[in-house]
């Protein structure tokens, strides 16, 4: 046996086997401006290219999706609390973080305090995932809360919740990343703090 | 446009056959030529060659998997030229790698077996048949369509380390099942 008469048996193995990653390369075709003289290595970048392109459309959906999941349920929560100890409905649209008014604007610590005395706040970048996570912590409580943001686009990746705010990471149009902390019993924002991008 | 109706094309001995079959499989008969030769010309020349032969070959043939029928043709096309271009010294490409790879699963003392190509056709076939999923695309990939380990690993969403990593787990595991089969007598 040589090597050539085994590569040339490989050749002759059922098509079944092969139909599958023919499927996929056909796809693969569909973006390869892969005119005929294309190489592997050509077509390696291109696809490179494809793959990040369906990444980021499947990063914007999950985007969209956890946004859209977290507003549901902070502002459920929201309302479910003012009516527990207001007995009247918390107006959702505090909440909404496009609509707050900025009350109150402080320069972006990536260590400090977030909060006067209470809330201190921790910035540190996550290599592995590549975002932005910020803790805060309760000076007075312990209690730790964290938030991520994406640091290419900015967007929420989680907020959080504790006793007394609702956290949550977002982008600024005009500052970049900001965490703003809201008041879970009247949804007003307490403190928004930012950073230039 | 529909694989059936390029065939059909050739059965009616239409010529649109050939150039619908450049468009829509050019570029993927091109990516295993070169895999191969490593030489575009020669490459295609090859693809050209299988346009030729796949207009020779239907009718009467009516492939089941159109692609894998005129990548078949274009492999053989392209390995006959390799090893031509091998007698006179000329460099391969991908073909290289890929044949020092599949060395390795050979069995030690293993005799000529010219004469029992169809069992070890048969064998491939069977092993072929044992890999996962996965494992056997990467296999596909590697040994057939002759592609180069970093699209592969691009295309299967993994590290050029793991594939390489796969890839030589499947040539030991090749090698065992060889040798199991007799093929080292």
């Amino acid at each position: 046996m040589t090597k050539y008469s085994l590569y040339n048996a490989i050749g002759e193995i059922n098509e079944k086997y092969i139909k599958d990653v023919l499927l996929e390369e056909s796809e693969a075709h569909q973006y390869a401006h892969l005119s005929e003289s294309s190489s592997h290595y050509e077509r390696t970048i291109v696809m490179d290219v494809v793959r990040k392109k369906k990444r980021n459309r499947i990063f914007i959906a999950a985007v969209v999706l956890i946004m859209t999941a977290v507003t549901a349920a902070v502002a459920g929560l929201l309302k479910k609390d003012n009516r527990e100890e207001n007995g009247n409905e918390n107006p959702v649209k505090y909440f909404n973080s496009r609509s707050i008014e900025m009350p109150e604007m402080i320069e972006f610590v990536d260590n400090g305090y977030l909060d006067g005395d209470d809330l201190y706040l921790v910035c540190y970048y996550d290599a592995d995932k590549e975002e932005n996570t910020f803790e805060i912590k309760d000076a007075v409580t312990g209690e730790v809360n964290t938030v991520r943001t994406d640091t290419e686009t900015g967007y929420i990746f989680s907020s959080a919740v504790s006793e007394k705010c609702i956290y949550i990471a977002d982008r600024d149009e005009k500052n970049g990343y900001c965490i703003k902390a809201i008041d879970r019993n009247t949804g007003v924002l307490l403190k928004k703090n930012n950073r230039n991008s | 446009m529909d694989d059936k109706i390029i065939i059909q094309h050739y059965w009616d001995r239409d010529e649109r056959a050939i150039s619908e079959t450049a468009e829509k499989y050019g570029a993927f008969c091109s990516g295993i030529a070169e895999g191969i030769l490593n030489n575009r010309e020669d490459a295609n020349e090859c693809v050209n060659d299988t346009y030729l032969k796949t207009w020779n070959a239907i009718p009467p043939q009516k492939p089941k998997i159109f692609p894998a029928f005129i990548g078949r043709i274009v492999r053989n096309l392209s390995f006959n030229r390799y090893m031509m271009n091998k007698a006179l010294k000329r460099g391969g490409g991908q073909i290289e790698l890929v044949l020092d790879e599949l060395e390795e699963s050979i069995p030690d003392n293993s005799a000529d077996i010219e004469s029992g190509e169809a069992e070890l056709r048969e064998a491939i076939e069977n092993f072929v048949s044992t890999l996962s999923e996965r494992n056997r695309k990467i296999f596909v990939r590697r040994y057939w369509l002759t592609e180069d380990v970093r699209y592969i690993a691009v295309r299967m969403n993994m590290s050029e380390n793991s594939v390489s990593a796969v890839l030589k787990r499947i040539r030991k595991k090749l090698q065992k099942y060889l040798t199991e089969r007799g093929f080292d007598v």
